[in-house]
């Protein structure tokens, strides 16, 4: 309610603030139309796809609706201008018109949202915004275009006047009919001669009828500027009466997760400096070397500091880590240091801290997808300067510092995880920056990706740039100048990089991550060709490859499986051939392999999402053949395999078919506390929780494989732990577990058989053990 | 349990081949598309319509696109259409008339049938062959190069390809997410009960709801980095893209174009 009420102030604030000065859309304001105009898009696109698509075409509404209650109307005015021009290259001019009629409308019910207005309001007004300009806008169209609008018209005719006819034309058949009948009626048949009657009379209305379907149709035709517009408006006012009742519990349960103002405190502290920038355009940018003293900081709402009294010194060209646990504080001295003002104590600069400007401060991030901002990778390097700027920078050179020579013209969409980090450096040194801020930029790479991106931050250190690099990798400790490690929001530690930090509370976290860290190697070439699936006898392969020791029940074999994408369609691409393996009970199978080795589609026919063109999988129950299919996906995307609002809600099959027992037993098995999460809301969760809940959400039907799909991605180390701990728990229970992953760190945990793909083929087959007997590495525990 | 696999097809699927269309600018082709599009809307008979319909193949065979691209709707589909046109055309009857022996035929609504059929088809062809030569990377820029004229006029350009950009580039997120809402969907409709009574429809229906939320949740959070991304680099307030000259072939491109609407235009005036 609170949050209602100031939404409407704010908003009335903003309109009052117009009148003065139209103040441009703020950064979120941007990303936020860009991406939900892209999910109301996608929603019409997908509407026209499938048949039951009407439904999701008046659901795009929604989006609309949204970024008009969170934000501006200005900010729904750009969304539906880039959505209305993206939407004419994709669906011609159609398209534009239902995208502007979802925009409007969806206006219109924000507003009644807001003001809290009856139905009877957005019906009139989705006519006033939608309905009146497309009718006006229409009816001047086809005046205009008088060929075309002759053609169309004719059409309708053609095609209306031809029905009519067909129709008259059947009844006159069924009438002809009945009168051959009829010739019998003085014969011995006389039921015959009755049905003949009862033809030619429902053949002479049916015939009436068909004529009568015609005159209408020229009336239409003559009065088309009336009766476009009108079939326009009738049917918005249904459409906007169905969509006010239908949008209100989503925008109602939406804004209140998203409570908080979506302006993250660097775009607050961004204003500020604007604002600053103008009142001396004098000052120098120079945000090293740079002194912190005694620097505090609070969250709203929160009690205890998130910085409590750190003072700390940052010199010219160092590498810097910040190092520490979840929470510790250390991404908020990170922002602090990027020109985030504290509440209590001195930040001391040399000059500003310009954000993004040259010789300024730069910043990379922790998702790599959500940093990029250019479709092309040259896009993205020169996406925000000015033209000038743009004109100077050597974009072959950029990429070459950052060792991605030749990506130039590469979608971005395309490129691994490594990859987009290291264009997120390129984008930040085209600025020619004097101080990058890492926050956590190595945090969801694999071991290889890290490497690179630790590589390039030495090397660019080298070149006198100043790098704070925030981590909890250990690994990442080994590049650094020196570190200061944060514990509850205060300095515990400091020292040279190498060496590590002493034991306390917050150390020993990162002393056990540092056991981890060195992920073995996949050594393909030695026993190569002792362990290829041989090609004699669909047994003998599966004898090869029957993964566990002691041998529980087939449930499953693969055989022959290979798939091939768009098949027969200029896109075809081959995703697996000729995989062959058997699991059995408490089986793991673990699946490496490099990006776009057919890993996901192999986890996706494994779950039975996809039926594999090639090949079949066979089931099995208690040795018997069976067509039951007993297999779930966890999806990478935790968040969206979880739809409901709670845990429990989540647990709770379709058909109300767990008990709440059921329920605390799933968790327990995934090591979460029931009485703790099973109330909990979705939204509160952590990514580690969120991934446990998630598999918790299909141990629930009890399936005898459990399919997971690069279930460490995206985790910090200690949410990875206990994932894979949990992993490792569900083959103790006697489920198999066939696990997706590029990252060979916890692999002990994730599988017990290897699969290594390359191009969609089996490229080796490896035991866990023995991928740990060739590395020397600590025991995790 | 084997389903026929359904031949995909791609809206805005680039075709990687090398090929005059593909060589000229995502501008360009933007550019001949609208201009041909207004030309053939007003100038729509059947001699424009023949000669639309030859430009629309030449740009085909110099892309070099394999006729497999073609989006084939089911056979059904096109058999129902094509006999309802006929048949309604037939009906509706008019010039010119056909005469086989003692029956007279009557062409002229299955003229108008088959002209209003070319017409659609030849824009939404001519649309798709942008598509699977364009990269969608290449468009967003080329858009900001065709649209930065107007900022002189006093719009505010850079927010629109701002957004603009942004909402390309995040193109195949949201695709992404849609696809595996969908497979999510996919997996959890296992256990969805029958629509038997009225509680297990409004069951459904919350559902529905609840994927909804899901996509714009997701949408929101991943808005929010992206808007911090965009701080970090100071803000969009100069989206220009990079520069880009044209090259002889988006000259001769042009200069075709322009050919073609002249001669639609001749035709439609004489009226041959």
């Amino acid at each position: 309610m609170n949050v209602k009420d100031s939404k409407i102030h704010s908003t009335k604030s903003d309109l009052v603030g117009m009148k003065k000065k139209v103040q441009k859309l703020t950064a979120s304001e941007v990303a936020e139309a860009a991406l939900l105009g892209d999910l109301a898009l996608g929603l019409q696109v997908v509407g026209w796809l499938i048949t039951v698509g009407a439904a999701l075409q008046w659901v795009s509404v929604v989006p609309f609706a949204l970024i008009y209650v969170r934000n501006r109307l200005r900010a729904l005015v750009m969304s539906a201008v880039s959505v209305i021009m993206l939407s004419f290259l994709l669906g011609g001019v159609t398209l534009i018109f239902q995208v502007y009629l979802a925009a409007s409308i969806g206006y219109v019910v924000g507003k009644a949202y807001m003001n809290k207005k009856k139905g009877l309001y957005v019906v009139v007004f989705s006519v006033f915004y939608g309905a009146l300009p497309v009718a006006i806008l229409g009816d001047l169209l086809l005046y205009v275009f008088t060929n075309a609008r002759a053609l169309t018209l004719k059409q309708f005719e053609v095609g209306w006047v031809g029905l009519g006819r067909f129709i008259s034309l059947i009844g006159k058949g069924v009438q002809y009919i009945g009168q051959i009948m009829g010739y019998h009626k003085g014969s011995t048949n006389g039921g015959l001669a009755s049905f003949g009657s009862i033809f030619n009379s429902s053949g002479y209305s049916i015939s009436k009828f068909g004529i009568s379907l015609t005159s209408p149709a020229k009336w239409v035709i003559i009065h088309w500027w009336f009766v476009f517009p009108l079939s326009l408006i009738v049917s918005i006012m249904l459409m906007a009466m169905v969509m006010n009742i239908f949008s209100k519990p989503i925008v109602k349960r939406v804004i209140k997760d998203f409570s908080q103002p979506n302006k993250s405190m660097l775009a607050l502290s961004a204003e500020v400096g604007i604002g600053e920038n103008e009142a001396d355009e004098s000052k120098v940018i120079r945000p090293v070397p740079l002194s912190l003293n005694e620097v505090t900081f609070f969250y709203e709402g929160q009690k205890s500091p998130a910085l409590f009294k750190v003072s700390l010194e940052v010199n010219d060209c160092e590498l810097i880590g910040l190092i520490g646990r979840n929470g510790s504080g250390k991404s908020t001295l990170g922002k602090v240091i990027a020109g985030v003002k504290p509440m209590l104590g001195q930040v001391i600069r040399s000059g500003e801290v310009g954000l993004g400007k040259k010789f300024g401060t730069s910043m990379v991030f922790q998702r790599p997808e959500s940093q990029i901002l250019g479709s092309q990778v040259e896009d993205d390097i020169v996406w925000g300067l000015s033209e000038e700027e743009v004109d100077k920078i050597d974009i072959d050179f950029m990429l070459q510092r950052v060792g991605l020579s030749g990506f130039r013209k590469r979608e971005t969409s395309k490129l691994s995880g490594g990859e987009l980090q290291r264009l997120a450096f390129a984008a930040c040194l085209a600025r020619s920056p004097s101080l990058i801020i890492s926050d956590e930029s190595t945090a969801l790479l694999d071991a290889s990706g890290r490497r690179d991106v630790m590589n390039l931050i030495a090397a660019i250190k080298s070149e006198n740039v100043t790098v704070v690099h925030i981590t909890h990798i250990s690994d990442d400790l080994n590049y650094l100048d020196r570190y200061i490690q944060l514990s509850n929001g205060q300095v515990i530690s400091e020292g040279k990089g190498l060496e590590l930090p002493t034991a306390t509370n917050g150390a020993t976290s990162l002393k056990g991550s540092t056991l981890v860290v060195s992920a073995p190697q996949l050594t393909v070439q030695d026993n190569k060709n002792q362990s290829l699936p041989n090609d004699d006898g669909m047994y003998e392969v599966s004898h090869a490859h029957s993964i566990n020791n002691q041998i529980g029940e087939k449930i499953l074999s693969a055989r022959n499986i290979g798939h091939v994408h768009g098949a027969k369609s200029p896109w075809e691409k081959r995703a697996l051939i000729d995989i062959n393996f058997d699991i059995f009970e408490s089986d793991g199978l673990l699946v490496v392999g490099k990006n776009g080795s057919g890993k996901t589609t192999l986890a996706m026919i494994l779950a039975g999402l996809l039926v594999p063109s090639e090949g079949e999988i066979v089931w099995y129950e208690n040795g018997e053949k069976t067509d039951t299919v007993s297999a779930a996906l966890v999806f990478q995307h935790a968040r969206l395999q979880l739809i409901n609002k709670t845990v429990y809600d989540n647990l709770m099959p379709y058909d109300k078919s767990a008990s709440q027992a059921d329920i605390s037993e799933v968790l327990q098995v995934v090591d979460l506390d029931p009485g703790y999460f099973i109330n909990r809301e979705i939204s509160t969760l952590s990514g580690g929780e969120l991934r446990r809940v998630a598999i918790a959400s299909v141990l629930i039907d009890k399936p005898k494989l459990i399919v997971l799909d690069e279930p460490l991605a995206g985790l910090d180390v200690e949410a990875a732990r206990k994932v894979s701990s949990s992993i490792s728990a569900l083959r103790e229970k006697g489920t198999a577990t066939v696990v997706v992953s590029h990252d060979l760190e916890y692999a002990q945990a994730l599988g017990i058989k290897v699969l290594e793909l390359e191009d969609g083929a089996v490229f080796n087959w490896h035991d866990v053990k023995d991928l740990y007997d060739s590395v020397s590495i600590r025991d995790e525990r | 349990m084997k389903k026929k696999q359904r031949r995909e097809f791609g809206i805005f699927r680039y075709i990687d081949r090398s090929s005059f269309v593909h060589d000229i600018w995502a501008g360009t082709k933007i550019v001949i598309l609208t201009l041909v599009s207004i030309a053939v809307t007003s100038f729509v008979n059947w001699p424009t319509l023949c000669v639309m319909t030859g430009f629309v193949l030449i740009v085909f065979i110099f892309a070099k696109v394999p006729i497999r691209a073609i989006p084939v709707p089911p056979a059904w589909i096109v058999v129902l259409v094509l006999i309802s046109g006929i048949v309604t055309g037939i009906e509706a009857g008019g010039k010119p008339y056909v005469h086989f022996g003692r029956v007279v035929v009557k062409l002229g609504g299955v003229e108008t049938f088959f002209e209003f059929a070319l017409f659609s088809l030849d824009i939404i062809f001519l649309l798709m062959i942008v598509g699977w030569t364009s990269k969608l990377g290449e468009v967003s820029s080329s858009l900001a190069r065709i649209l930065k004229p107007f900022k002189k006029v006093g719009l505010p350009i850079d927010e629109v390809v701002a957004t603009l950009s942004l909402s390309i580039r995040a193109v195949p997120l949201v695709i992404d997410e849609i696809k595996t809402i969908s497979l999510v969907e996919k997996q959890r409709r296992k256990h969805r009960p029958a629509f038997e009574d009225a509680k297990r429809v409004k069951d459904v229906f919350n559902e529905g709801i609840d994927m909804i939320i899901v996509a714009i949740t997701s949408c929101l959070r991943r808005a929010t980095e992206i808007g911090e991304a965009i701080e970090a680099r100071g803000g969009y307030s100069d989206v220009v893209g990079l520069s880009k000259k044209l090259s002889r072939k988006d000259v001769f491109a042009l200069f075709f174009t322009l050919l073609v609407i002249t001669t639609m235009g001749v035709f439609y005036l004489v009226r041959i």
